[in-house]
């Protein structure tokens, strides 16, 4: 448990390596959500538009 | 066929003029550009007392002295000029002898007076105990040698 | 050879096939560097445990300027051959592109603060990088500022061609001025400056980020094609009622 909580200390620059790797997983787990949802919604909107067997 | 030459020749054109006006431009704001001034910079440019400048170099060894109330004096090198320095305040975990320094502040009575000190890191990454190794074999590049290794240009090993 | 994958159904069904490895190997490289970069490197003689934020900030800024390298090349392939494919890949490459740049610049904060003792400075290399994500701003902003897409698309096109000169600017800004920001590690003469036991978790990092661009890429990529058979639709449609034209009808060029 020591040796645990000591990692997450990082020698005293938790409060700077935690945080930027926060943000990138963020940033980068959010722009690849952002960009699925948004195929989706396309392709749901293009199955309104046109029968799916009119497709491909 | 003819118009997708034209269009390439005109962007290749285009692009390589923004190139060169990019260039002119740049070295034209030469002197703006530059983030810091050497030692030696400052001595032959004389720069006038109390003109705010940023001043880089090594800080040399042996020479960082806490005066008391966060008062550091220490002495920025370039290996041929060396200037003094004195700074209030906390130093930057990267700050130590021999590191490359960037001061800002102003000259005043031939010190340099600064309010703010900035630790330059160098490009080398290593673990701890291969850099004692290197210091060990006597194959150490890093901050500390670095005199040592600009003078073995000269003397040819 | 070019031209096969120009044509979006052949791209379409290429994308379906590369999408689901381009997801794996990301998600198998970032373990492994992720693994390698925070539990199994050492710390920094120097930096101390500061340097596994570089883990992040290296390859993001790498990605940035190979992101804004493609988005330049597919402009300047839309621009000339008037390919359509490129136009939609010069537009779905820009947010990621600002993204990374983004992230280059905030774990570089991050990174700055403790080390340099700033967070920010005004050298040649912070601000050539800031440059860098305005112009992809920039070039998101133009490129939906016109009614007609195709328009929009120029405009920005040139903005994304013009801006190109910021990339060797950014590349070499260490080595023409001096800097805070220290030169280049991995790509230096007599080789990286980076011991093995920091460079290889740096190497899986980068390939991770470089993998994870052409999964959503290409899932950015299929988007936009779909977006522009709706345009066509939408607009079919719309010429079809003021015709009377059976609305029923197969469209064209959609059936197969």
């Amino acid at each position: 448990m020591d040796a645990l909580t000591s990692y997450f200390y990082m020698d005293g620059y938790a409060g700077f390596i935690w945080p930027a790797y926060a943000i990138v997983t963020a940033v980068l787990v959010g722009l690849w959500m952002i960009s699925r949802r948004s195929l989706r919604d396309a392709e749901r909107t293009l199955d309104t538009l046109s029968p799916p067997e009119d497709r491909q | 066929m003819k118009r997708k030459h034209k269009r390439l020749t005109f962007v290749v054109i285009a692009l390589g003029l923004l190139g060169v006006a990019a260039g002119l431009v740049l070295s034209a704001f030469e002197e703006n550009i530059v983030f810091f001034y050497s030692p030696t910079d400052i001595a032959e440019n004389n720069v006038a007392e109390g003109r705010r400048i940023r001043l880089g170099g090594l800080v040399e060894e042996g020479s960082v002295k806490k005066a008391g109330g966060a008062v550091v004096n220490f002495r920025v090198t370039d290996l041929t000029t060396v200037i003094a320095v004195t700074y209030k305040g906390l130093l930057p975990d990267l700050f130590s002898e021999g590191q490359g320094v960037v001061a800002e502040g102003a000259l005043q009575g031939g010190v340099f007076r600064a309010d703010e000190v900035l630790a330059k890191h160098d490009e080398t990454y290593m673990p701890p105990e291969v850099a004692e190794a290197l210091k060990k074999s006597g194959k150490w590049k890093g901050p500390g040698e670095s005199q040592g290794e600009n003078r073995g240009k000269d003397n040819n090993k | 050879m070019f031209h096969r994958f120009a044509n979006p159904a052949r791209f379409l069904r290429l994308a379906a096939a590369v999408q689901p490895w381009a997801a794996g190997a990301t998600v198998v490289l970032l373990a492994t560097g992720l693994v390698l970069g925070l539990v199994a490197s050492p710390a920094d003689y120097q930096q101390g445990e500061t340097v596994r934020i570089m883990y992040v900030h290296v390859p993001s800024a790498w990605m940035a300027i190979f992101c804004y390298s493609a988005l330049a090349g597919a402009c300047a392939v839309a621009l000339i051959w008037k390919h359509p494919l490129a136009g939609l890949a010069a537009r779905a490459t820009a947010p990621i592109g600002a993204a990374f740049t983004f992230l280059a610049l905030v774990t570089g904060s991050l990174w700055g603060k403790p080390m340099w003792g700033t967070w920010w400075v005004w050298d040649a290399r912070l601000t050539s990088v800031l440059v860098l994500f305005f112009l992809y701003l920039g070039y998101m902003a133009l490129d939906n500022a016109f009614d007609d897409p195709g328009r929009g698309a120029k405009a920005s096109s040139i903005l994304a061609l013009v801006g190109f000169v910021n990339v060797p600017i950014i590349k070499f800004s260490v080595d023409w001025w001096n800097t805070l920001h220290q030169p280049s590690s991995v790509v230096k003469m007599g080789g990286p400056a980076i011991h093995p036991s920091m460079l290889t978790p740096l190497l899986l990092m980068g390939l991770a980020f470089t993998t994870y661009y052409v999964w959503v890429l290409l899932i950015r990529i299929r988007r936009e094609i779909i977006a522009t058979k709706i345009r066509a639709l939408q607009m079919r449609q719309a010429a079809g009622q003021g015709a009377a034209a059976p609305a029923a009808a197969p469209a064209p060029g959609e059936a197969r």
